[in-house]
């Protein structure tokens, strides 16, 4: 029965990598495919696209990509370079240093709340992104007390900037365990196909996040994957 | 050709880089005390570690390089140029600049001139910016005319990949220190995990190599 499921609420197109089909995927923005998916994750950089329509679908601004290790004052400065009413929600990339060392918590709780005092929308949802498959147990304890602490939004396993590890179905079932909540696990990449982006919202992933570049899937495939 | 490049030049032109999507502290430190006892020419970390990176090598003549907007160069103008304000306040020597590999990708040089005059500009010289993009997933005439998109904006040097799975081949190093020799220093880099291949892309006319394999190539080198 799930095989003709839609996946149009679950799924977002993650535009973070180094696609060879930037062209196409920026006409697939702009056609039939932008109403039919659940949002965009985009980096900072990438505002040109609201010039081909990516205005017309909510869309994730990501700061401090790749991994995070960007100064404050900088992620800052990249959330000023998005017109705000655009942003339906904002993900912030942790420093893995900051995370791993004494005072990280404090840190990155600061960088939140840093960067939601900025935010223009105050319905935007905010989250934390990271490539989660490599954090071991006590970066996620402290994740999982700043989402918290913090009232996070989502916790986001990958920038989908380049190949990372991905997760398992085990994986995000422990993770959805220990998350708040309120605090949805959007999955990115590494996803090769409809039963695995399946597997994992069943085993509590609330979004799955595509890379093309990653995952293969090219913009006229788009369809096929979502709607099978 | 390759016994033109000695051992020497190999370990002078390397470039270490540390920079991994998981990078633990004790990673870093072990990888910058490594390099102050190989006495490597200039190491990279991300620019919140540089100032550790500053503690750690401090009295050698190792120098600190950080990468701004890898590996795609999606990233404001306005933001590298604060990125390279902030990396001369750190005492940083030199920035891997990513160029926007889309505005590459569809021909847009005049976009890319502009950008690398902006920031050449904000430099001021007080830092060595070297313009990177991953030249290999670009059509070779693009890249050519990336590079000669870098020259029109004053900028000096190019690096040919971030890595990631990206690799540049002998050819792209040659056609690039051939056609932009005494206008650009060509980086090699990408796929540069052994002495004999790093040994190679010198002998080609790259200006350095870098890699994130460096201990590899120092332990091949000394073999060698």
């Amino acid at each position: 029965m799930t095989e003709h499921l839609s996946l149009s609420d679950k799924v977002r197109m993650v535009l973070t990598g180094r696609q060879p089909d930037a062209i196409s995927l920026k006409t697939a923005i702009s056609c039939e495919l932008a109403e039919r998916i659940a949002g965009v994750i985009v980096p900072s950089g990438r505002s040109d696209l609201l010039g081909v329509g990516l205005c017309a679908v909510p869309t994730t601004v990501l700061i401090g990509l790749p991994f995070g290790a960007v100064p404050l004052a900088i992620k800052l400065l990249e959330l000023q370079t998005w017109p705000h009413e655009e942003i339906r929600s904002l993900g912030i990339a942790v420093d893995p240093i900051a995370l791993a060392e004494s005072g990280g918590e404090g840190k990155i709780c600061h960088e939140v709340l840093s960067a939601q005092s900025q935010l223009v929308n105050p319905g935007a949802a905010i989250g934390l992104v990271t490539e989660l498959a490599q954090v071991d147990s006590a970066g996620l304890e402290i994740l999982c007390s700043i989402a918290q602490r913090c009232h996070l939004d989502f916790l986001m396993s990958s920038g989908g900037v380049v190949r990372a590890p991905s997760l398992s179905h085990d994986d995000v079932r422990e993770i959805r365990d220990i998350l708040p909540g309120h605090t949805e696990l959007w999955v990115v990449g590494a996803i090769p196909d409809r039963a695995f982006c399946i597997d994992l919202l069943a085993h509590g992933a609330d979004q799955v996040g595509m890379v093309p570049e990653v995952d293969g899937a090219r913009a006229e495939s788009w369809q096929e994957v979502l709607f099978a | 050709m390759s016994a033109e490049v000695t051992v020497d030049q190999v370990v002078q032109s390397l470039v270490a880089t540390h920079i991994a999507p998981q990078s633990r502290p004790s990673d870093l430190d072990a990888f910058l005390q490594w390099a102050r006892s190989k006495r490597i020419s200039i190491v990279f970390v991300d620019l919140p570690s540089a100032a550790r990176a500053r503690e750690t090598l401090a009295g050698c003549a190792t120098q600190i390089g950080i990468p701004c907007a890898h590996p795609t160069g999606f990233l404001a103008t306005s933001v590298k140029a604060a990125f390279v304000k902030a990396a001369i306040a750190a005492g940083v020597d030199e920035i891997d600049m990513g160029l926007n590999i889309d505005r590459l990708r569809e021909g847009d040089f005049g976009w890319v001139t502009r950008e690398v005059r902006q920031l050449m500009d904000v430099s001021e010289h007080a830092i060595r910016l070297v313009f990177t993009a991953d030249l290999p997933l670009l059509l070779l005439a693009d890249a050519l005319q990336g590079c000669e998109a870098i020259v029109r904006g004053g900028g000096e040097a190019v690096c040919t990949a971030w890595g990631y799975g990206v690799k540049s081949d002998a050819d792209l190093i040659k056609t690039l220190a051939s056609r932009f020799s005494g206008e650009l220093q060509v980086e090699a880099s990408g796929g540069i995990r052994t002495y004999a291949v790093a040994r190679d892309m010198l002998a080609y006319g790259a200006y350095r190599v870098h890699s994130g394999h460096p201990d590899a190539i120092l332990k091949e080198a000394l073999d060698d």
